[in-house]
């Protein structure tokens, strides 16, 4: 009898192809909902922690209150020299990182961007496009600008003048890769020269990160024991990818757009348990005497639990493929015009589908107190 | 004399307890021997359904002794009565077919009841449709079939496992007279074969005309219990 639910499920549904492909179809949506809010709550955080894994680094070091890249708090010049002097240090990075105002040079409008800037030759970066073209921002004025930015800034090309704020305008020296997020529209790359003239700072002012390189063969975790126990507790230093971590652990529990993010999964999850509900419980209330007869025939309990479970997977699985196409097709138009990565992973594809069988599996347990109310007896009445 | 495929002793059914409670049965005794159709009519709500559901195991017996092949119902918990339903063929006033199976699909869900392996079910199901003169309609869906044909389909389900015991609720109701004799001679023959008896609700005087004992009930008692006559 081990098929026989299966076979039997499958055939109740497929008899009406149009109540299958609209039941389908409203598990597809609830699919395709879970993909997008699931794809936006990613988007979110892995977009707001684009940077860190790119600084190349053993240690990045900031302030302690710098809770998240959005907090502008910074740290001070000469803790770069306190680090430096440390043995096992090989070099110590400073990396400007603040958000100005470029104006576009067409509109005049000003639009919001974020600078980074460091020494030309640290490589501080591992973004496309940057190795090749470090050298010019040995050029007072040069800047490198992303070309992932959104479309925002007005038609940017090689040799465009960028003025930032009521600064003397930069020359656009060329590109480089890194992609908005949800703070910023684009980025500006620049030398640390160019960075210290056009916001008027001298040399010698605070940073915002401390990218810390150490000799081969030297233990982080070691080294940032002793690290932390030779500057004073104003200093924090976390890996890149304790960065990155902790960046999209912040935006998800913390910032009010990625709690929304993961109820609204929540309610795509609801919306599908109710609609996969619904298809079985027609389903059922359709052929309650049939049911009943089978169990007036000797099939059990447990035979019609598994052919209602049956039921509820294959609905599941016939309306996932579509709501994992539509998720395909919405990542890549809504990256196209956001700029923002959506990325539907293995794992996270994975992870929608669980939920689909889970979602399935919520609706049949529901589903199921109306199948065993039928009563073999009254198929004699 | 072989056992009795059906043993009914002092049975009284209530479908309320309490001081208010009206018997729907009172003291019912009835045997089914080996071989024998038996057909019982009464008026509406002279307790003749409940009396097959309790034969049938599809209720718990409340009061005296209900027998199936040997195995008292009394006490049976639900998996007791399942193994015991397993055992007879019913057959229903409305067939309650699947419309998604055709016939052919619905005796082959049926005989997953029973023992036989899948690879030998091919026979038996042609040869059962053969009998009810339905081979041309094997692959035909119930919206396909004409109300006859349908209620033919519902009698092959019943004996596709060759129960021992039929219990069917008025099965030529449907039937045009030629295909209701043809319905009761396959009845009578296959539980025979079988080595097994039939109890028909009905009040058809076709079906009747077949059977060797007819039983009258009246407000839940037995009013009459006669072996018919041969003409």
């Amino acid at each position: 009898m081990r098929g026989a639910p299966l076979r039997l499920a499958w055939q109740i549904l497929a008899h009406r192809r149009g109540r299958l492909a609209a039941g389908s179809a409203a598990v597809a949506l609830a699919v395709l909902i879970m993909f997008m809010e699931l794809g936006f709550f990613h988007g979110f955080s892995d977009s707001q922690a684009l940077l860190p894994p790119r600084f190349e680094a053993d240690l990045v070091l900031m302030d302690w209150r710098r809770v998240h890249l959005n907090e502008w708090t910074e740290l001070p010049a000469l803790r770069l020299a306190q680090v430096a002097a440390l043995p096992g240090v090989a070099e110590v990075v400073p990396v400007y990182n603040t958000a100005m105002t470029l104006r576009d040079p067409l509109t005049r409008q000003l639009r919001s961007i974020n600078t980074l800037a460091f020494p030309p030759d640290s490589q501080a970066l591992r973004v496309p496009g940057l190795a090749e073209l470090a050298g010019r921002l040995k050029v007072r004025g040069n800047v490198l600008f992303d070309a992932r930015s959104r479309a925002i800034y007005g038609p940017v090309t090689e040799g465009t003048l960028v003025t930032l704020e009521n600064r003397p305008p930069l020359r656009v020296a060329g590109f480089f890769e890194l992609g908005p997020n949800f703070s910023h529209d684009g980025t500006l790359l620049m030398g640390e020269g160019t960075y210290l003239a056009a916001t008027g700072r001298p040399p010698g002012a605070p940073v915002d990160f401390a990218l810390v390189r150490l000799r081969p063969g030297l233990e982080v975790a070691t080294f940032r024991r002793q690290l932390l126990a030779a500057l004073p507790p104003d200093t924090i230093a976390l890996t890149p990818e304790e960065m990155r971590r902790r960046e999209v652990a912040y935006t998800a529990t913390v910032v009010p757009t990625g709690i929304i993010f993961g109820l609204a999964l929540a309610v795509g999850f609801v919306i599908g348990v109710i609609v996969c509900y619904q298809v079985l419980f027609n389903e059922i209330t359709d052929h309650l005497p049939q049911f009943a007869t089978l169990q007036a025939m000797g099939f059990g309990d447990g035979f019609l639990r598994r052919i209602v479970l049956h039921q509820a997977w294959l609905v599941a699985v016939i309306g996932f493929g579509p709501g994992l196409a539509g998720g395909w097709w919405l990542y890549v138009e809504l990256e196209r015009r956001t700029g923002i990565v959506m990325e539907q992973t293995p794992g996270r594809v994975a992870f929608v589908f669980g939920l689909t069988l889970l979602m399935s599996f919520a609706a049949s347990l529901l589903a199921l107190r109306r199948a065993t109310q039928s009563d073999p007896a009254e198929v004699f009445a | 004399m072989s056992d009795p495929i059906v043993e009914v002793r002092g049975l009284s059914y209530s479908y309320e307890t309490g001081p208010h409670a009206k018997g729907v049965l009172t003291d019912v005794d009835l045997t089914l021997a080996t071989g024998e159709l038996v057909v019982i009519t009464g008026p509406s709500g002279s307790g003749k359904t409940t009396l097959l559901t309790l034969i049938g195991a599809l209720r718990s017996v409340q009061t005296g002794r209900v027998t199936v092949g040997g195995r008292d119902l009394h006490g049976l918990d639900a998996r007791g009565q399942e193994e015991v339903r397993k055992g007879i063929g019913f057959i229903f006033q409305t067939h309650n077919l699947f419309d998604s199976l055709t016939a052919e699909q619905t005796l082959h869900l049926a005989m997953e009841l029973g023992s036989q392996p899948p690879a030998a079910r091919g026979d038996q199901i042609t040869g059962m449709l053969a009998e009810l003169g339905l081979t041309e309609r094997a692959r035909a869906k119930p919206a396909q079939l004409s109300v006859g044909q349908r209620q033919r389909v519902a009698v092959a389900r019943a004996l596709i496992n060759q129960p021992r015991l039929v219990l069917a609720d008025e099965p030529t109701a449907s039937l045009d007279a030629e295909t209701g004799r043809q319905v009761v001679d396959l009845l009578q023959r296959r539980t025979r074969a079988a080595g097994g008896a039939v109890l028909i609700v009905t009040h058809d005087p076709r079906v009747i005309e077949a059977a060797d004992r007819v039983v009258r009930l009246l407000d839940g008692k037995i009013m009459a219990n006669n072996r018919r006559l041969a003409p």
